[in-house]
């Protein structure tokens, strides 16, 4: 992995994480969703991205967190397998450029299961989530 | 070009690309089945379609190279890479014979039996490599091509785009409207969102085809292999009308093409057999399509032979696909379904037409690629059923819009049986065990509380008021309870994430008028994740001795005060306009919609701003009604008191112990048809038996598009029931007994045809 890549920097639960950009198809503000009953606690809702609907997921809730929501919020937008997805952060911060290198450190099972690496921003490591695998939620990880 | 042709030409340029690829590696792994099998299917389809397009040659070649590649496959045969280089040489020359098939619409004379001999070589010993499999060149140019091939993802981003204009337009529509705009602006816009009305109709259109393209191309395939294998068929399509999403019928077209074939070629019988077997000489081949819930089901039925699941079984167990003990334990339908296991075929001999057990493991492959299924279902010496459904996606379905608590769903208008009242007369809710049940007019059926089940916020269990009667395309009855029916609306159903599809409960994803995404219940998701079974609720009370006419109908206040009703079939949609979209001009009120003018019926003063309106259409025609608000959708007894004069109101109905007046769809269109009630030839009805006239004849001409005159009236034609009565224009004269009296030109006066038809001809000539 030589090459620089474009990361979108986020927070998640307090903690100041990266996604490739290149997966990210906009940046929305989310103001109201629909609800979905009996649903995977991490899939929360569906928002008409204009005349698209997309699957609203709480990245917080994927990892395990406590939900904390509070509309309207910050949601980024991926495509996977031909879905549409929102993935709902706490703040989207900036984009950098960098250079995506293996993670080292010692993760919780939630945590191992969306780190795909990590990368150097302002002499800081921050983790390398996928979107995938916080649209997967928990569920995979039992099965 | 026949467009059986055209469609040959290109369903084989795009395999061609297809298996470009496997191609190229089968070359340098001859072993790799599965590359094997596509070239194969690649060469059967081939074969297949030239031997009922009648195209000997291609016929000949692909022939040649199943037989090798047969050969191959059943491990009889090594694969050399002699081999390998003699079926590339055949599957070039498919390609270029189908170009100049395009070019000059005929295929040229010409000899592949240097190509078809390289076969014969490398059987008899190792030769060098074949020189003869080396190809003339065929000077062709391809022609362009007369209509385009689009990608359907393009026609998506197309909708979508034009979605988003809409949006934006109604959002200028709020803009313009507050900063009050001169006449130019509002003209240029009316024109913008013209435009955009059309566009949008346009490109939804491009999308949705009547599945009776697909079934055109049947019955000529049919009466070809017919006359190829000497077997008579008769062919039956129904449900052409049903509309699928174009990208769907392209999926379904090779498996229905395949189901067909095998059907004619191994199910139906010859005529000698036939009649052995004490059939009729000809088959019948019933091929039809009808939407259930979220699926289109096409089922193909033939009265032949049927499938014998044993000789299936041994068939598997002689190709070393499955053990005898694994055998000894299937049950007949498992057996069954042997049939779509490659490798595997009943066929005692191969034929030019199918048999290869090649046909029905694509068939499955296909359909199961585009999330569908198939099935099959046989009795020995009966016939065979086979039932391919597919999803519905993308597709236009109509549905009901409800709200449980806060949350609003679609439910597919195909699995509503009917909508009640909670606190109905004859609805009685009660419980059986620790389950809840419904008796509605004495028939049981499990009740299923929808806002305590979805766990909607908002939804208080035991506080719903309407009760829906659902049915799931598996035939599970019941009721679910929800708070309230909002609308009836045309929904593009898209298909939800995985995650919310493994729930089970939803088929999909919508996004109604408003811009506020929508959940499409799974009705037989429901009920499976709810514990109600398929038949619960028939057996505990059958349906009525005799069933009554039942109909739905939407209950409304109208702006008079006055509860009235309509048919629910005739409403479109219900929707709140602004008064500002309202204007009177020539006498008449009109509503401006959607870049629409629609004709507005009021009968009482405009109530403020926003109206509420319902949509009325005839199928041809829209309108609108303005009602001071809706109350609910009822289904009712067919027995209206129909109206002593011709008007606005056809009659009255008794719902629970109230009258309610049905509105006259007939009169409202006519009347705002600009025609005004004069299009509609007058009755005058004369004769001793006033009672019967009024009773019987008068609904009966109401219902075939008559008026009925009034004492001043000039009436286009007389009728008289029984007696004497005389008229200055034409005369219909009926009577009493069912045989007709010599002298007497007279129709009995329950011939409702005859009656009809010399009603119609008397006012052929003098309609005004």
């Amino acid at each position: 992995m030589n090459d620089e890549a474009l990361f979108l920097l986020v927070t998640i639960a307090g903690r100041t994480v990266a996604t490739p950009a290149a997966e990210v198809r906009a940046v929305i503000e989310i103001e109201e969703i629909t609800p979905i009953p009996r649903v995977a606690p991490h899939v929360v809702g569906l928002y008409a991205l204009r005349s698209r609907v997309v699957t609203v997921v709480d990245a917080r809730v994927s990892l395990g967190e406590a939900a904390e929501r509070r509309f309207p919020a910050p949601g980024v937008v991926v495509r996977i397998e031909g879905h549409g997805y929102a993935l709902l952060f706490d703040e989207v911060i900036d984009v950098v450029t960098a250079r995506a290198a293996p993670s080292v450190a010692v993760l919780g099972a939630d945590w191992a299961r969306v780190v795909t690496g990590r990368i150097t921003v302002e002499e800081q490591p921050v983790l390398v989530v996928s979107p995938a695998a916080l649209v997967a939620g928990r569920e995979r990880l039992a099965a | 070009m026949d467009e059986l042709l055209a469609d040959f030409i290109a369903e084989t340029r795009e395999m061609l690309d297809a298996i470009a690829g496997a191609l190229v590696r089968w070359e340098s792994a001859p072993e790799d089945r599965a590359l094997l099998d596509a070239i194969f299917r690649f060469v059967h389809t081939v074969k297949g379609s030239s031997g009922f397009l009648d195209l000997p040659r291609l016929g000949h070649l692909s022939h040649a190279a199943e037989d090798a590649l047969a050969a191959v496959r059943d491990g009889t045969r090594a694969c050399t890479p002699a081999m390998v280089s003699a079926v590339l040489g055949i599957v070039d020359r498919i390609g270029q014979l189908t170009d100049v098939l395009e070019a000059e619409g005929r295929l040229p004379d010409g000899d592949d039996e240097a190509l078809i001999a390289a076969f014969t070589l490398t059987e008899v010993a190792e030769p060098a490599p074949v020189e003869t499999a080396e190809i003339e060149p065929l000077d062709i140019v391809r022609s362009p091509a007369r209509s385009m091939r689009l990608p359907v993802d393009l026609l998506d981003r197309m909708m979508a785009g034009v979605s988003d204009v809409v949006l934006a337009r109604n959002e200028l529509a709020r803009a313009l409207r507050d900063a009050e705009v001169g006449a130019d602006a509002r003209l240029a816009f009316e024109r913008l969102t013209l435009c955009v009305a059309d566009i949008r109709d346009a490109i939804t259109r491009t999308r949705m085809t009547r599945i009776d393209g697909l079934f055109a191309a049947l019955p000529r395939m049919v009466r070809d292999l017919g006359h190829t294998l000497g077997r008579q068929v008769r062919l039956e399509t129904d449900g052409g009308d049903v509309e699928l999403d174009r990208e769907m019928i392209e999926m379904i077209r090779d498996p229905l093409t395949h189901i067909v074939r095998n059907s004619v070629d191994h199910g139906i019988e010859s005529p000698q057999e036939r009649v052995a077997a004490g059939k009729p000489a000809t088959g019948r081949l019933t091929i039809s399509a009808r939407q259930a819930g979220n699926q289109i089901l096409i089922d193909a039925v033939d009265d032949g032979r049927g499938i014998d699941a044993d000789r299936l079984a041994n068939k598997a167990i002689a190709a070393g696909v499955l053990t005898p003990e694994q055998v000894q334990s299937m049950s007949w339908a498992r057996k069954l379904d042997l049939m779509f296991m490659p490798g595997v075929s009943t066929a005692k001999a191969v034929t030019a037409i199918s048999g290869r057990g090649v046909g029905m493991d694509v068939v499955r492959a296909n359909v199961e690629r585009i999330g569908g299924t198939v099935e099959v279902e046989s009795r020995p010496g009966r016939g065979v059923r086979l039932t391919m459904r597919v999803p519905l996606t993308l597709t236009i379905i109509p549905a009901l819009t409800i709200a449980c608590g806060r949350h609003h769903f679609a439910v597919p208008r195909s699995g509503i049986d009917e909508i009640v009242r909670a606190n109905g007369v004859s609805v009685r809710v009660g419980r059986l065990g620790d389950g809840a049940i419904v008796e509605i007019r004495g028939r049981t059926l499990p009740l299923l509380d929808l806002g305590a089940f979805l766990e909607c916020e908002g939804a208080r269990a035991g506080d719903a008021k309407v009760l829906v009667v659902l049915r799931g395309s598996g035939g599970e009855r019941f009721v679910a309870a929800v708070d309230a029916v909002l609308d009836h609306e045309e929904l593009v159903v898209k298909p939800a994430a995985p995650a919310i599809m493994a729930t089970g409960l939803f088929a999909g994803t919508t996004l109604p008028d408003d811009s506020r995404p929508m959940l499409l219940l799974d009705i037989g998701g429901i009920a499976a994740a709810a514990g109600i079974e398929a038949g619960i609720g028939e057996s505990v009370a059958e349906e009525e001795a005799a069933p009554e006419r039942r109909m739905s109908i939407l209950l409304f206040r109208d702006l008079d005060g006055r509860e009235r009703a309509v048919h629910l079939g005739l409403v479109e949609h219900i929707h709140d306009v602004s008064a500002d979209d309202i204007a009177e001009s020539g006498g008449r009120l009109r509503l401006a919609q959607d870049g629409q003018l629609l004709q507005l019926q009021a009968f009482g003063p405009l109530p403020g701003a926003t109206v509420r309106v319902l949509l009325l259409s005839d199928g041809t025609t829209r309108m609108a009604y303005a009602v001071a608000g809706v109350a609910d959708v009822v289904e009712v007894a067919d027995d209206l008191s129909p109206s002593a004069v011709p008007g606005p109101v056809a009659g009255v109905l008794l719902h629970e112990g109230r009258q309610v007046e049905l509105v006259d769809a007939h009169w409202l269109f006519a009347d705002l048809a600009g025609a005004g009630a004069r299009a509609a030839p007058l009755c005058r009805l004369s004769g001793v038996d006033d009672a019967w006239s009024a009773m019987v004849l008068a609904p009966l001409l109401i219902a075939a598009g008559y008026r009925i005159a009034g004492a001043g009236d000039d009436a286009d034609v007389t009728i008289v029931a029984g007696g004497e009565g005389e008229a200055d224009g034409p005369l219909v004269r009926l009577r009493d007994e069912a045989t007709p009296q010599a002298g007497e030109a007279s129709i009995w006066r329950y011939d409702r045809a005859g009656l009809l038809d010399a009603v119609r001809m008397a006012t052929a000539g003098g309609v005004r």
